[in-house]
């Protein structure tokens, strides 16, 4: 789509300056990688805008569908004349055994969805559900307060295994930037459509030997970059560098970080539009994670060596294809942790997938505790959350109540008030919502399968047999099974205690 | 650790049968069967077969521990009743473990068990049985366990160090072989409950620390 050049940019000497660490010096080599190809086509970048005008959930004209077991080539496609739009077989873009993602060319996913799954070829089909990173953001400018780690007594448990070393979590998110690199993208500057030069790179409180294995499934076939930050918050929960004088500590601080791109950002939709000579700006609120990908990054995962996943997403609508790569990534001997969903003032809906969990022993809902490890305000609630991590509460705890974590710089990239982003400079960032829990839990994960616990369903155990008990004795609503406690589970049992 | 114990036992044995052997002949008849009250000191060595077998094969991979012990014997207090109190120390390692659907999943965390039961028992010292004058005999009693868990990774509030309380039985046979010296064979059961246990006990839903019991004894009368 476009000819990217791409900059090495120093990754020695890196300074924290007010907060702000940055990569200092301009590029002192540079190199041409082979040119990435955009994975959104100019019409799902229009379904897209469409998605976010409409406030959908879903991406209009997409559709998930499951064939029953024995569907032949006829049979599909007779279950696909179905639809008034009557797409061939060839449409379909497998993501999973027997399922498949198909633009339909209907602009109303929904009835599309019911119609396909009233065919009695077809096991069942929804939209291409839209989830969204599960998180608050907060302000940037506090200094690292890691009373998270403190509350879970992981100095302690480091003691025991330091930092999940040999094992691979998958952040399936918006990415984690795996490359120091400057692209020219194409994006408009409110008169025109131009082409910038946006500069990319890995936090320097993330060791670049420990990203392995990335793919983007949403934005292009080029490195995995993240222009919203989130993923990179997650990923710095998950394994920062720790011990290394230089901000923040992470979970499992020797395990890998497998970066698996499946959300789309403002700044990714930015680009992609004015890649395919779209001017004006999108939606403040544009973008999302299209459960094609995440299903799709969940068997990708599985398959490439992660043992661990964490999914710091969500969204209001089931999906049984959700459960199907969840029981596939257990399946294959990985953990998932999933945020339960920050939505306990918005009606407290129920979250997918994360409300797949109690059904899949290795898969994990996880909600979130504030500083005094009590639920945080937005944690949402029900019969499936499972666990409980520091999440944060800033209505409880103050500004200092966040989760902290090395991020991408903010005011380099705020969309209300940048034109031309940069993403490669990095400072203290302070985040709430279940999208901060989940990450602990992932870690902690790391930690148990780094200490020879390697079942999903026996990691799932220990974790919900060692929690501290929280609100309502035994298992509640608020808490699950209690508040995570990562040295009491790499401990394990003695012969009577 | 076990060696050294046995072999500090048998010197302490050896201590106390002194004096008795300095004695005359006439004191020998006087220990014999029906007469005054006796004492013996003897020490043993120990196997003892679990019965929480499958938490003991969790966490340290068998399930009989062995140690040695020794103790003291009051005999004669009527006809053939004696009491006694012996102490056996047993000592095993293994590793903590997190238990899964009855499956032991190592954590790689040393673990080192040490198991001290103190008996007080009572027991019924029968007639030779032979001309190689045999004797059986059999008793009951209490028991005290001493029961202590430690770990490389323990922090100073994190082992166990407990006592339980149970029972006792046992029957043996012994054999003089050398002056008051005499050998023997023991059989024995104990059972220790330990009152809502946790850990491996908890997850294959075991209690009892105690088991079948033997003993190889030498004693000696003073």
């Amino acid at each position: 789509m476009t000819a990217s050049t791409a900059r090495v940019t120093a990754a020695a000497g890196v300074c924290l300056l007010a907060g702000l660490i940055s990569f200092p010096g301009a590029p002192i080599s540079a190199q041409q990688p082979a040119a990435p190809q955009f994975l959104t086509t100019p019409a799902q970048l229009e379904a897209l805008d469409q998605a976010a005008a409409r406030g959908l959930d879903y991406i209009p004209g997409e559709v998930i569908v499951k064939f029953r077991v024995g569907v032949t080539l006829a049979q599909q496609t007779r279950a696909l004349s179905s639809l008034r739009s009557r797409p061939e077989p060839g449409r379909l873009e497998w993501i999973a055994d027997r399922t498949a993602r198909l633009v339909t060319g209907e602009p109303d996913a929904v009835a599309a969805a019911a119609n396909l799954t009233r065919q009695p070829e077809v096991e069942y089909a929804h939209p291409n559900w839209l989830l969204k990173a599960k998180a608050v953001p907060n302000d940037t400018q506090y200094g690292a307060r890691q009373w998270n780690f403190t509350l879970l007594d992981m100095p302690r448990a480091w003691d025991i295994n330091a930092g999940g070393a040999g094992i691979t979590v998958a952040v399936i998110d918006t990415g984690v930037t795996s490359v120091n690199a400057t692209y020219g993208f194409k994006t408009w500057n409110g008169t025109e459509i131009v082409t910038a030069q946006m500069p990319f790179g890995i936090s320097p409180d993330m060791d670049s030997a420990r990203l392995t294995g990335g793919r983007d499934f949403v934005f292009w076939t080029g490195a995995v970059i993240d222009s919203q930050g989130h993923g990179t918050h997650v990923a710095g929960t998950v394994a920062q560098t720790t011990n290394n004088s230089l901000g923040y500590a992470g979970m499992a601080y020797n395990a890998k970080i497998m970066p698996l791109k499946v959300c789309l950002s403002f700044w990714d939709i930015q680009i992609l539009r004015a890649e395919a000579g779209v001017t004006g700006y999108p939606s403040l609120n544009s973008g999302g994670c299209p459960t094609s990908a995440v299903v799709s990054a969940i068997r990708y995962a599985a398959d490439n060596g992660a043992k661990v996943i964490n999914l710091s997403l969500g969204g209001t609508n089931p999906s049984p294809t959700y459960l199907d790569a969840l029981n596939y990534a257990v399946s294959q001997g990985v953990f998932v942790a999933m945020s339960a969903g920050n939505e306990f003032e918005d009606g407290n809906p129920t979250t997918y997938p994360a409300s797949y969990g109690p059904q899949v022993a290795g898969a994990m809902a996880v909600g979130a505790v504030g500083r005094t490890s009590e639920r945080s305000f937005y944690s949402s609630t029900g019969t499936f959350v499972e666990i409980a991590a520091p999440g944060g509460d800033t209505r409880s705890g103050g500004s200092v109540g966040a989760v902290y974590q090395a991020g991408i710089f903010f005011t380099d990239f705020n969309p209300a008030v940048v034109i031309l982003p940069r993403f490669d400079r990095y400072s203290d960032v302070g985040s709430q919502g279940t999208s901060m829990a989940s990450p602990h839990v992932a870690g902690m994960a790391a930690l148990l399968m780094s200490q020879g616990v390697k079942n999903p369903a026996a990691v799932e155990a220990l974790i919900a047999a060692t929690a501290k008990d929280l609100g309502d004795a035994g298992r509640d609503n608020s808490f699950g099974a209690g508040l995570i406690q990562p040295r009491v589970a790499l401990r394990g049992f003695g012969l009577v205690r | 650790m076990t060696g050294r114990l046995f072999v500090l036992m048998c010197a302490v044995l050896a201590w106390s049968a002194a004096p008795a052997w300095a004695q005359d002949a006439p004191a020998l008849k006087k220990a014999s069967w029906g007469s005054q009250l006796g004492l013996r000191a003897f020490g043993h060595f120990e196997w003892q077969t679990m019965a929480a077998k499958d938490s003991f094969e969790a966490v340290t991979g068998k399930t009989r521990l062995q140690g040695p012990g020794g103790g003291i014997e009051v005999q004669k207090l009527w006809r053939g009743v004696f009491v006694r109190a012996s102490l056996t120390r047993m000592v095993e390692t293994g590793e903590r473990v997190f238990v899964f659907n009855n499956e032991a999943i190592s954590l790689g965390i040393p673990l080192e068990i040490t198991l001290t039961p103190i008996d007080v028992a009572a027991g019924w010292r029968l007639t030779p049985l032979t001309s190689r004058r045999i004797v059986p005999y059999a008793g009951a009693g209490l028991v005290v366990l001493k029961y202590k868990e430690t770990s490389d990774a323990d922090a100073s509030t994190e082992g166990v160090s407990e006592s339980y309380k149970g029972l006792v039985i046992f029957a043996g046979l012994e054999v003089p072989v050398w002056r008051r010296v005499s050998v023997g064979g023991e059989v024995g059961w104990r059972q220790v409950n330990v009152p809502d246990p946790g850990g491996a006990f908890e997850a294959f839903n075991e209690k009892d620390l105690g088991g079948v019991t033997m003993r190889l004894m030498l004693s000696i009368r003073r």
